[in-house]
């Protein structure tokens, strides 16, 4: 399913995801938001898939991956686990 | 390697061929084998570019495009989907080590220090222009330009738009809008949002505005800008990185 969020301040982030047995299966994250390195954006996705899907474990993988190092303009870490959460409660269910 | 920067004038190539040149002076500064570079340039054919992040399919209209022979790019730099009018635009981009002292390492800072060569320029040129946080320049309230940085390997990019014109109905049949019922309504809110240097002060030529953009940046920075052109090292990575990567379906199409 997908959801998205306009950032005060005008940047979109939008999440595509699919839930399977109460686990994320599959995620795209994109938007016009910033995020440095760029390649971040992949280590969240992987790291996503097989997460579950408790606001809790959502919120603590969205951390872990755009930790210390990482970087962004225009979106926060926040922004990026309430989009996801979106994602994942209108997600239909499988298996 | 710090007091000057080579100056590369306003040039004309294509989507790709901009892009790869970017990557290429990028690739040839972390080297050390070239200054800090400032480039100006202009997309031909016209071109739509989308952010590093953003969803070919949610954001193009690859017909529309197809039908205008518009190009259409993905950049390394996050940011939004942007139409470059041949006729209506100039992009420049600014190559710097990141031990540049005049560039802040903190990446919301550098933005506004770096726009603010552009704000200089288009004073210069009698408009009232600003810059507004994350990575935008306006005048009178209306964005006038977009900016979009990246940093690799020590090396900083930032590259940016100024409208000099502006053709909103194209735009909007080149860009997909996220509610088509909608469209109309964007339209409108759109031509309240943005302006040009020629809705501001008139019509002007591209060489001046150019040579504004030069002088806004190289006062800013309070660096000389010598005279110069690609190294034929860089032309000849530039090529293969167009061909390689910008021109490639799993580089434009990965999201």
């Amino acid at each position: 399913m997908r959801a998205e969020l306009k950032v005060t301040g005008g940047k979109l982030i939008r999440v595509d995801c699919a839930v399977k047995h109460e686990k994320i299966a599959s995620a795209k994250i994109t938007g016009d938001f910033f995020m440095h390195p760029e390649e971040a954006i992949s280590v969240l996705e992987k790291n996503l898939v097989g997460s579950a899907i408790s606001e809790k474990d959502i919120e603590r993988c969205v951390n872990e991956s755009l930790n210390g190092d990482v970087v962004l303009v225009g979106a926060s870490t926040a922004d990026f686990a309430s989009v996801i959460i979106q994602a994942i409660r209108g997600s239909p269910t499988v298996g | 390697m710090i007091d000057s920067f080579r100056f590369i004038g306003l040039e004309s190539q294509d989507a790709g061929m901009n892009m790869a040149i970017d990557e290429a002076i990028m690739n040839s500064r972390r080297e050390n084998r070239v200054k800090d570079t400032f480039r100006l340039y202009r997309w031909k054919p016209s071109a739509v570019s989308i952010g590093f992040f953003q969803s070919i399919a949610d954001e193009v209209n690859l017909q529309a495009c197809t039908k205008y022979g518009v190009d259409v790019v993905r950049r390394i730099t996050g940011g939004g989907a942007v139409y470059h009018d041949f006729d209506g635009e100039i992009t420049y981009s600014l190559i710097a080590g990141v031990d540049n002292p005049k560039i802040p390492t903190d990446i919301l800072k550098s933005y506004e220090v770096l726009c603010e060569g552009l704000v200089l320029g288009l004073k210069s040129l009698g408009l009232n222009a600003r810059f507004n946080p994350v990575n935008d320049i306006i005048v009178n309230g209306k964005k006038i330009s977009g900016n979009a940085q990246t940093r690799k390997n020590g090396v900083i990019l930032q590259h940016g738009t100024l409208l000099v014109d502006v053709n909103i109905e194209r735009m909007f049949e080149l860009l997909k809008v996220t509610d088509e019922k909608l469209r109309d309504k964007a339209i409108k809110e759109v031509k309240q949002r943005v302006t040009s240097t020629k809705l501001e002060v008139g019509k002007l030529k591209m060489d001046k505005v150019a040579s504004s953009i030069k002088e806004g940046f190289s006062a800013s920075l309070g660096v000389q800008f010598e005279e110069g052109q690609l190294e034929d090292e860089e032309v000849q990575s530039a090529k293969k990185i167009r061909e390689e990567k910008y021109l490639s379906k799993e580089w434009t199409f990965q999201r």
